[in-house]
């Protein structure tokens, strides 16, 4: 299963793209446990890839974990 | 003219009186708490006297102790062709150390050299052991992009470029200024890796389409 959140300004990302590796990272950090992470910077595109499916409350949180990093980007 | 010397009665009682001691007593408390008459004790020596009226060497050399010295190899000169010594094989635990603990380090049943031996077992970090995972579809332009995997990463990687453009590659750092791995158009690449963590991709120019696969 996988989950797509999209970057609201994908053209700061010319400056300081998206580390598909370093978001992995944050998100292994803060408890999720993704199979793969893609980035497209072009898009502003980010996806996430999970075994299974996420429980209403898993979402929730990660939704608000993806905002805090694109805010913080 | 005599000297008659007398001797006082009340000087001889004084004296009589320190022998405040009956002779029964005196020989309970010669004989001690074992009670034994000084024939006893001669006995008992001569006893003692039976046991050790061999020498220690003699000792030494008896079957208990003499077979120790079979344990030991006599005392050579260590030089080049010696040939095999005989001598009492001593088995050493082999222990590895994880950063925390102590364990004990596994061997294999294999064929070595033509008969069952054990090896030392390894860890094969290019034998895939988890789950195949596929991310397909993934768009590629000039603007370098990235898949990241899983802890502890892809061990067999495949790359299957899709479209009508090379895809220039990076694995676990972005792609390279000079000379970067390219995936050409319609091929596919399988990596053997130790641990492929990220995939960078971008094209030199245009866009394609690629597929990456994994064992991890």
């Amino acid at each position: 299963m996988s989950y797509e959140y999209i970057y609201p300004k994908p053209d700061k990302l010319r400056d300081k793209p998206f580390r598909a590796d370093e978001l992995m990272k944050i998100i292994a950090e803060s408890g999720f446990n993704p199979i793969a992470l893609r980035v497209d910077n072009d898009r502003g595109s980010v996806v996430i890839y999970f075994a299974g499916e996420l429980g209403e409350k898993e979402k929730k949180t990660l939704g608000e974990l993806m905002a805090d990093i694109f805010n913080g980007w | 003219m005599s000297l008659i010397e007398i001797l006082d009665p009340s000087y001889v009682k004084l004296r009589l009186d320190n022998l405040d001691l009956s002779l029964t007593s005196l020989r309970d408390a010669l004989r001690g708490t074992g009670n034994k008459t000084l024939t006893d004790l001669d006995t008992d020596l001569a006893n003692i006297y039976a046991r050790v009226d061999v020498a220690l060497s003699t000792r030494a050399s008896e079957s208990t102790l003499s077979g120790l010295s079979g344990k030991f190899p006599s005392a050579v000169a260590l030089a080049d062709n010696l040939s095999n010594p005989t001598t009492t094989i001593i088995g050493g635990a082999l222990l590895g150390f994880d950063g925390t603990n102590w364990g004990r380090v596994a061997v294999r049943a294999l064929d070595i050299v033509g008969a069952t031996g054990r090896a030392l077992a390894i860890v094969n970090f290019l034998t895939p052991s988890r789950m195949p995972y596929m991310v397909d579809d993934i768009s590629v332009s000039t603007t370098e992009a990235s898949t990241a995997i899983s802890a502890p990463g892809a061990k067999v990687l495949k790359i299957t470029n899709k479209g009508d453009v090379d895809c220039l590659i990076g694995i676990n750092a972005s792609v390279p200024a000079t000379n970067p791995l390219k995936v050409r158009a319609r091929t596919a690449k399988i990596f053997l890796f130790g641990g492929a963590t990220a995939v960078y991709y971008k094209t030199a120019a245009g866009s394609t389409t690629i597929s990456i696969e994994w064992f991890n």
